[in-house]
C-alpha cells in the first residue's frame, strides 16, 4: 500500500523538480531593468554623418539678354541622429507563455545639426544680384529636410530598431532571459 | 514466485524513480546556491552565469553595433585641386620634361580629365560634377577580445578595444532624381575614371577629418554605456 502511494506522488515530485529546474532563476525586478535600458537608450542609437554639398543658381533673362546669374557653391558637414525618444514611456510586461515582452515607441529622428563652422565656399557669382547671409540659411534648412528624408531612405530608422532591439537582449540575456520579443507601435517582433 | 519478482521489479523501479528525483533535486539546488555550477542537461534552463560575464562575453558582438556612417559629397574638380596652381606653369613644367611631384602628376590628370569634358581650369569655372561616396567605419572585429584584454578588479574594468577600420567604401552612382546639381556631359568611361581618381583622395580626406577617432569614441562610449548598466562601476578603456 505504502509503495503504491510511492508511485503516486514520485511522478508528481519529478514534473514538479523538472519545471524548477527549466524555471530561469533569477528574479528580474521591472524598475531596475526599465532603468538599465532607459540608460543605454539616452545615447542616439545610429548617427550618420553629412557631408553636404549645397548649390543655388538663379539666372534669368529679358528679351534674350541676361541680367541675373547667382550662383553659389559650399559644402556643409551636418549630423543626424535616430534612437528611442525615452519621454514617450517604455514597459515591460511578462507574457503568460513565461516570455517577455518589451513595448517600445518606434524610433525616430532625435537631432539635426549643421555645424556652420564647416562651410566651405567653393565659388559665388553674384551678377546682377547678391548672395546673402540669410540666402545661406535658408538654404541649410532647405538641405536639413532633405538630408532627413534621404537618411530615411537609406534605413536609419531601421537600424536604429536593429540597433535597440540587439542592446536590450544584450542586457537580457544577461538575466538569463533569452525569450524576449519587442513591440513597436502595434507590431510585435519575436526574437 | 512470480509475486516476488513482481515485487522486486517494482522495488527496482522505485528505486530509479528516486535516484532520478534526487538527482534533478540536487542539480536544482546546486544551480540555486553554487555561483559556477553550470551543470548542462538538455531540459535544464541554465540561467545561473554572472551577468557581468555574460556582457564581457557579448563585448564583441556589441562592439560590432557601434559604426559611423559618413554620406559624404565631394566636388570635382573643386575638392581635388589647389585653388593657387598655376597651370600655365605646370604645363610649361610637363612639356619640358621636368620633375613632377606626385601632387602635380595628380593635378595634372585633372586639368587633363576637366579638358575632356570641357571644363578649361585656367579661367574661373563654375561647372562641377558631385560625387556621393558612402564611408563606414567601425572596430576591426577581425581583432577579437580575449581574456588578456580584460583586466577586471572588483567593480572596474579595464579593456583592450580593436582598432577602428573604414568597413566599407562605396561610391554612389548618380539618379536624375537626386542628383540636385547642373548636369554635366560625363560618359561613362571618363565617369568611371573620375570616381577612381576619387576613391583614393577621398579616403585619404574622412581619414584627416577623423573618421576613425569618430568612431572609436562612438564605440567606446557605447560599450561603456553597457557595461556601466550591467553593474560595472568602472570602465576604462586602453589601446
Amino acid at each position: 500500500m505504502k509503495q503504491k502511494n510511492w508511485f503516486k506522488i514520485l511522478p508528481i515530485l519529478l514534473l514538479f523538480s523538472f519545471i524548477l529546474s527549466c524555471t530561469p532563476q533569477q528574479n528580474i525586478s521591472k524598475p531596475v531593468i526599465e532603468n538599465q535600458i532607459r540608460g543605454i537608450l539616452d545615447l542616439p542609437t545610429i548617427e550618420y554623418i553629412y557631408r553636404e554639398i549645397i548649390y543655388v543658381g538663379h539666372e534669368a533673362r529679358f528679351l534674350g539678354i541676361k541680367h541675373l546669374d547667382k550662383r553659389l557653391l559650399f559644402a556643409i558637414d551636418l549630423v543626424i541622429n535616430a534612437g528611442i525618444d525615452l519621454t514617450k514611456g517604455i514597459e515591460i510586461k511578462n507574457l503568460i507563455d513565461g516570455s517577455i515582452q518589451i513595448i517600445l515607441p518606434e524610433p525616430e529622428i532625435l537631432a539635426i545639426d549643421a555645424d556652420e563652422s564647416t562651410i566651405y565656399q567653393y565659388f559665388v557669382k553674384e551678377w546682377g544680384d547678391k548672395v546673402s547671409h540669410l540666402d545661406y540659411y535658408d538654404e541649410i534648412l532647405k538641405t536639413k529636410n532633405s538630408v532627413k528624408k534621404d537618411a530615411i531612405e537609406r534605413g536609419i530608422l531601421l537600424k536604429a530598431k536593429e540597433n535597440t532591439e540587439n542592446m536590450i537582449l544584450k542586457i537580457f540575456s544577461a538575466y538569463g532571459f533569452t525569450n524576449v520579443s519587442f513591440k513597436w507601435g502595434g507590431t510585435v517582433s519575436a526574437r | 514466485m512470480p509475486g516476488k519478482s513482481r515485487g522486486k521489479l517494482k522495488n527496482k523501479i522505485l528505486i530509479i524513480f528516486i535516484i532520478i528525483f534526487l538527482l534533478l533535486l540536487s542539480i536544482t539546488i546546486a544551480n540555486y546556491f553554487i555561483p559556477g555550477f553550470g551543470l548542462k542537461l538538455p531540459f535544464i534552463y541554465n540561467t545561473k552565469s554572472s551577468h557581468s560575464e555574460i556582457i564581457l562575453k557579448e563585448i564583441h558582438k556589441i562592439s560590432n553595433l557601434s559604426t559611423v556612417e559618413y554620406i559624404y559629397k565631394s566636388v570635382f574638380p573643386f575638392d581635388f585641386i589647389d585653388t593657387n596652381t598655376n597651370w600655365k606653369k605646370l604645363l610649361s613644367k610637363k612639356s619640358k620634361n621636368e620633375y613632377l611631384t606626385e601632387l602635380q602628376q595628380d593635378e595634372l590628370w585633372i586639368y587633363n580629365q576637366c579638358k575632356s569634358i570641357g571644363i578649361n581650369l585656367e579661367y574661373d569655372i563654375y561647372d562641377f560634377v558631385v560625387i556621393t561616396s558612402i564611408v563606414k567605419a567601425g572596430f576591426n572585429l577581425e581583432d577579437k577580445i580575449t581574456s588578456h584584454d580584460i583586466v577586471v578588479e572588483g567593480k572596474n574594468i579595464t579593456l583592450k578595444i580593436p582598432n577602428t577600420i573604414i568597413t566599407k567604401f562605396t561610391i554612389e552612382d548618380p539618379d536624375s532624381a537626386n542628383y540636385k546639381y547642373p548636369d554635366l556631359d560625363v560618359n561613362p568611361q571618363q565617369w568611371k575614371q573620375i570616381t577612381n581618381f576619387v576613391e583614393k583622395k577621398i579616403r585619404i580626406k574622412v581619414l584627416e577629418d577623423g573618421i576613425l577617432k569618430n568612431a572609436e569614441i562612438r564605440g567606446q562610449d557605447f560599450i561603456k554605456s553597457i557595461l556601466l548598466e550591467s553593474g560595472w562601476e568602472n570602465v576604462i578603456f586602453i589601446q
